[in-house]
């Protein structure tokens, strides 16, 4: 296998800023309706917000995981000849 | 938009410009793949040769990310990537629409790849192996680790459509402007009110505006394409490879 180029890095690094915004908005957005349907506000719409910014880190790790694990497996690996 | 640009070459009554150059990238995909496979030799040469390259790649990648059964998705993985990849570049010609960058396009195929990745863990795992995927690795955490999960898994198509309908859409606007700007109007000053001066100022600027177009911002923008065509498959990649690896048990 040809060495990994740094821009296989960068590109998955790049989606991460993008990730924690929408994960944020979704929780916000699915937290602002629960509490206009239960009128519980602003407590469901915390509680979602604070499980949005989680939900960004979560996938933060995720792609700082498979990104480690691709860098270790960069070992004695069969060529492919498809 | 479209005050400042010139409407698509090739418009279909009653049909969006995005479906119908969808239908074009439909059409360019499938005459690739014909003179790529029209004459297989065991030597490739031309169309066949470029192609396997190609498809070698995201061989070599899906072994990378997925493991060694990642192979099996080569179909779903490749043909979103070409279709990508082609609708992207086709938002360089002049006149041509890129289907990406639309959103409704890019929903389209994050949805595919979100219930797709969904389908491959079930199948994989059973519905209630997969389900242990969301409760986390500590059984106590499982109550806060479900909602997390929820919302993770959720922003997952949404960045992804998001991403790559804003890289397109935001380099058509960037061309467009830039072109708008592009020095013309002193020369149309000159043409229309005969003043030498739109001509002084029009010209040199408006050669700047060509070479800085065709010498940086294309090759940026090709650049973006390819880059956001590889950073869906790659996500799409590591989506499935994250529903079928096991369950984190401790």
């Amino acid at each position: 296998m040809e060495p990994k180029s740094p821009w296989r890095a960068l590109g998955s690094l790049g989606t991460v800023g993008l990730t924690f915004v929408v994960a944020t908005v979704l929780g916000a957005l699915v937290g602002y309706y629960l509490d206009r349907l239960f009128g519980t506000s602003p407590w469901l719409f915390l509680l979602c917000l604070l499980f949005g910014i989680a939900a960004g880190f979560r996938e933060f790790f995720r792609v700082i995981a498979a990104l480690d694990r691709e860098e270790k497996d960069d070992g004695p690996s069969t060529p492919a000849n498809g | 938009m479209e005050a400042i640009e010139h409407p698509p070459i090739l418009q279909l009554p009653g049909i969006p410009d995005h479906v119908t150059y969808t239908w074009l990238v439909m059409l360019i995909l499938l005459g690739l793949a014909f003179l790529a496979t029209r004459s297989i030799q065991l030597v490739p040469r031309g169309v066949q040769n470029a192609m396997e390259v190609v498809i070698e790649q995201v061989l070599g990648l899906l072994d990378d990310v997925v493991g060694h059964e990642g192979r099996r998705y080569l179909p779903l993985i490749a043909t979103l990537g070409l279709f990508i990849l082609a609708s992207n570049l086709m938002g360089l010609v002049p006149g041509m629409v890129t289907p990406t960058g639309n959103l409704n396009t890019t929903a389209a195929c994050a949805l595919i790849v979100f219930f797709t990745y969904h389908w491959i863990g079930i199948r994989r795992h059973g519905l209630l192996g997969y389900a242990r995927h969301f409760a986390g690795p500590v059984p106590w955490l499982a109550p806060l680790m479900v909602p997390i999960e929820f919302f993770s898994h959720l922003a997952r198509p949404l960045s992804l459509s998001v991403r790559l309908f804003g890289n397109m859409t935001g380099g058509h606007i960037l061309l467009a402007v830039i072109f708008f700007l592009l020095g013309l109007d002193g020369l149309i000053g000159w043409a229309g009110a005969g003043s030498l001066w739109g001509l002084v100022i029009g010209g040199p600027a408006s050669l700047m505006m060509v070479l800085f177009t065709v010498g940086f911002l294309f090759p940026l923008k090709m650049l973006v394409a390819l880059l956001q065509a590889f950073i869906f498959v790659m996500l799409s990649m590591v989506y499935i490879a994250g529903a079928v690896e096991e369950a984190e048990h401790h």
